[in-house]
């Protein structure tokens, strides 16, 4: 009789394992979008805090950075200039044939203000919600590179699920030998890029690009580098390590690519 | 007129704070993207003190306000340490809660039982990374999570277990 009480305790848990097994994750959604507000402030609040005590830890080293910079800011100036030069034949070329320019998106810059909180999964909060455009599959990037997409959205704030994420799939290319292949998440960071031929030739810190199948990411957009090249007995195709362009462990602000067309 | 149990009151609010904690500032701690899970600790402190029904409730309340605050889907993380808080309120009356072995052990089971709980759960819903590709992983993180208990546990201990205090208004 004792046990059988001690083992009631547990209805609720298996009332909630059956809510959960029973209805569409998507159908949830709302509910944790209307629950989220009673964490929205504080944790604004909490992730500025950390973001600072993450920085304060920089400060000895600004000086030997601040050179380093002064140097690169020289020869980057330069290749602004050349690339100007380049956007502007670029876009006489556009219009020579009549092609679909990428410049058609717009940004909306959101600043981050949690990440996920378990080690399973990688995502991050952003403050933008609906209210401010933001729409479910919006792809979001940095001035570096593809971050990663929208995945659930409130009225003032939005998950986004980052590239890395065991989830995560983007079709991409090799810049360099414009094969393609299937990035998806590898967890911690990594990405792993699966499905290139089995003669592909692949070199660590070649850049990898989206292609822009799928819908979300428009192509050409950086996502990262090819880190290590592994070959498994047995697969018929190679696959390899990509360090994504941005380090997605020390995001602080991101962008939101908006599509002219809404959504 | 009704009561309220100020232990209570204090838990939710260090809850609250755990789970901000949780979302924002434990990654200053965290090695290699491996970051200890309070929450986790949190809900088997709870437990261990309050026996198997509050522990449930707890466990169930703080990992459904963790499935808000993650991608997961909504109801996982409820469910996982739902289980979780039952088992350590089981505990109760067959360890000692203050002990030293206690507050590494109970987590290093815990966390054992959170992540085998998580792949047979959360593979319903989404992919998972494979076991063997994430067994270093899984060890350094339940590790970790136990090590850090240590700290944890006597802070919790000093916040909530002081004493008992009935208001009446």
């Amino acid at each position: 009789m004792f046990k059988i009480r001690k083992i009631l305790l547990l209805l609720p848990v298996f009332l909630l394992l059956l809510i959960v097994l029973i209805i569409p994750p998507q159908k949830l959604i709302h509910l944790k979008s209307n629950f989220s507000i009673i964490f929205r402030g504080p944790l604004r609040i909490a992730y500025q805090v950390y973001l600072y005590a993450k920085n304060s830890k920089k400060i000895f080293s600004l000086y030997s950075e601040f050179q380093r910079l002064s140097e690169e800011n020289q020869s980057l100036l330069f290749e602004v200039n050349q690339l100007k030069e380049m956007e502007l034949e670029n876009l006489r070329l556009y219009k020579i044939v009549d092609f679909k320019s990428v410049l058609e998106y717009k940004f909306v810059a959101a600043k981050v203000i949690g990440k996920e909180p378990s080690n399973w999964l990688d995502s991050l909060i952003i403050d933008r919600g609906i209210t401010d455009g933001i729409y479910l599959n919006q792809p979001v990037m940095n001035f570096a590179g593809v971050i990663g997409k929208i995945i659930e959205v409130d009225t003032e704030t939005a998950k986004v699920l980052l590239i890395s994420d065991i989830n995560s799939r983007v079709v991409v290319k090799i810049q360099r030998t414009r094969q393609e292949g299937m990035l998806e998440g590898l967890g911690r960071g990594l990405c792993r890029l699966k499905y290139l031929p089995p003669d592909a030739e692949l070199k660590t810190g070649d850049v990898v690009v989206t292609t822009g199948m799928g819908g979300v990411y428009p192509k050409g957009l950086v996502v990262g580098k090819v880190e290590g090249v592994r070959i498994k007995q047995g697969e018929s195709y190679k696959s390899c390590i990509i360090r994504p362009e941005v380090p997605l462990s020390d995001i602080e602000e991101v962008l939101c690519l908006k599509s002219d067309s809404g959504q | 007129m009704f009561k309220i149990r100020f232990r209570t009151v204090r838990f939710v609010f260090i809850a609250y704070i755990v789970l901000i904690f949780q979302a924002s500032l434990i990654n200053l701690i965290s090695f290699k993207n491996c970051k200890p899970d309070l929450v986790l600790l949190s809900v088997i402190f709870f437990g261990l003190y309050n026996g198997p029904r509050r522990g449930t409730w707890c466990g169930l309340g703080l990992g459904l306000c963790l499935d808000v605050l993650s991608s997961a889907g909504f109801g996982v993380n409820g469910v996982i340490l739902g289980f979780i808080g039952y088992f350590s309120g089981l505990l109760q009356e067959r360890v000692y809660a203050t002990h030293f072995l206690t507050h590494i052990l109970v987590p290093f089971a815990a966390g054992i039982l959170q992540v085998f709980l998580y792949y047979v759960l959360a593979a319903n819903f989404y992919r998972v990374l494979a076991i063997s590709e994430s067994l270093i992983f899984i060890a350094g993180y339940v590790a970790y999570t136990a090590a850090i208990n240590i700290i944890f546990f006597k802070i919790l201990d000093r916040l909530v277990i002081l004493r008992t205090t009935k208001l009446t208004i």
